[in-house]
């Protein structure tokens, strides 16, 4: 017996496959009868394909080919595709986005080895992880695994929804996502009420308020003025009459259902906001 | 990639109008907003009462009617398409197109109507 390698059950599944092959093999990703190539994706772009080829090594050292598709879910949820690579050592492997156009940040892979196809497959190591695009593509040997929260992430501009008249903003940050809210700005249109609307905006958790910022200034009955907030901005005098500034907290993280929200004292019926553009950076988050 | 076709949402519930997807073809998930300052106000007045007391603002204090507002109250019928945190993705053959549509969501609300 070596006593450097406790011996095992033998390998059953796999005829005429030598023991000291499984341990001395070309290469650490051994592949049984019973393993699978694993591909978990996370995507928030709709229409993406992407596309796994690779090599195995086959016991017999043939070299045999691979290549098949899996499409994303375009919603951020996690969508599975778990293929059998024959038996042998897996020798490269190379993920590509192939259909569709995903940038840097909206769609993440892991490349892993399971035992079993259903849902109650064991996931037992992860070759590799990380974004991907038409042209950045994750690849074995040498390729790293990087979680989907590092690097800087997408920039995404996005038209919110724009509220019944008399009513505030509210934006919220989607499931299995990251934000942080680089620029804010809608446009509020006041009636003939005669009020001094003063608007302010929060940020929340879902319940709790975690940030007020308000321009510090009043709008009066039949006027339209910008109000935009941004990282770092210096809170100064509006540079024209129509323009009001404000501040967000620099380098802000929002989870998945945190809530960005105007909240305008006193806002009449007739007082309408136009629907919020904003710019933020994100993160794909799977859970 | 063509920019993706525009189809504007109108939310039921809240009224809010909103693209869905968005120019660039990323799914956009409208959340209806608590009830506005108006909407409070035309609450019965025990039914306001009771929000007060729930949420510990004094009635008497200026702009409590604001800070109402500001705290939230959710509306009947609140709509909140962001998918269910609790849902776990799925598991698709080689090639397979998800089907995007048959993940759950936190609150259907009351439908949404193309606009």
């Amino acid at each position: 017996m070596d006593p450097m390698w406790p011996s095992g059950p033998p390998l059953p599944a796999v005829v005429g496959f030598p023991r000291d092959l499984g341990r001395w093999g070309p290469g650490s990703w051994l592949f049984t009868a019973e393993d699978n190539l694993q591909l978990d994706s996370v995507c928030s772009q709709s229409g993406v394909t992407v596309t796994v080829n690779g090599v195995v090594l086959s016991t017999d050292f043939q070299l045999l080919p691979f290549s098949w598709t899996h499409s994303p879910n375009s919603n951020r949820t996690v969508a599975t595709t778990r293929v059998a690579v024959g038996t042998g050592w897996l020798l490269h492997v190379r993920v590509l986005v192939t259909g569709g156009a995903a940038k840097q940040g909206e769609c993440y892979v892991y490349l892993r080895v399971c035992r079993g196809t259903t849902s109650n497959a064991i996931v037992l190591a992860t070759i590799a992880a990380g974004y991907i695009t038409t042209v950045t593509d994750l690849y074995t040997p040498g390729g790293t695994i990087v979680t989907s929260l590092d690097g800087g992430g997408t920039v995404r501009s996005i038209t919110g929804t724009t509220p019944a008249a008399g009513a505030d903003i509210l934006e919220t940050v989607p499931t299995n996502a990251r934000w942080e809210v680089l620029a804010f700005t809608a446009q509020l249109t006041t009636g003939a009420a005669v009020a001094n609307r003063v608007v302010g905006l929060t940020i929340d958790d879902g319940t709790n308020i975690y940030f007020r910022d308000s321009p510090a200034f009043t709008q009066t009955a039949s006027l339209i003025d910008i109000y935009s907030w941004a990282e770092a901005q210096s809170k100064m005098a509006a540079p024209s009459s129509s323009f009001v500034l404000g501040n967000l907290p620099g380098g802000n993280r929002l989870l998945a259902a945190h809530r960005i929200r105007t909240s305008t004292i006193a806002i009449a019926a007739a007082d309408q906001w136009t629907a919020p553009q904003y710019l933020v950076r994100e993160w794909l988050e799977n859970n | 990639m063509p920019p993706a076709a525009l189809t504007t949402w109108q939310c039921p519930s809240c009224r809010g109008v909103y693209p869905d997807p968005q120019g660039n073809g990323q799914r956009y998930y409208h959340v209806c907003p608590p009830l506005s300052r108006l909407e409070l106000l035309a609450l019965a007045p025990g039914e306001l009462a009771a929000l007060y007391t729930a949420h510990g603002i004094n009635p008497l204090v200026p702009d409590a009617l604001d800070e109402l507002a500001r705290v939230g109250v959710p509306r009947v019928n609140h709509r909140d398409e962001n998918i269910d945190p609790a849902y776990r993705g799925e598991i698709l053959a080689p090639g397979q197109t998800p089907e995007e549509e048959t993940v759950p969501r936190i609150a259907w609300g009351a439908g949404r109507l193309v606009r």
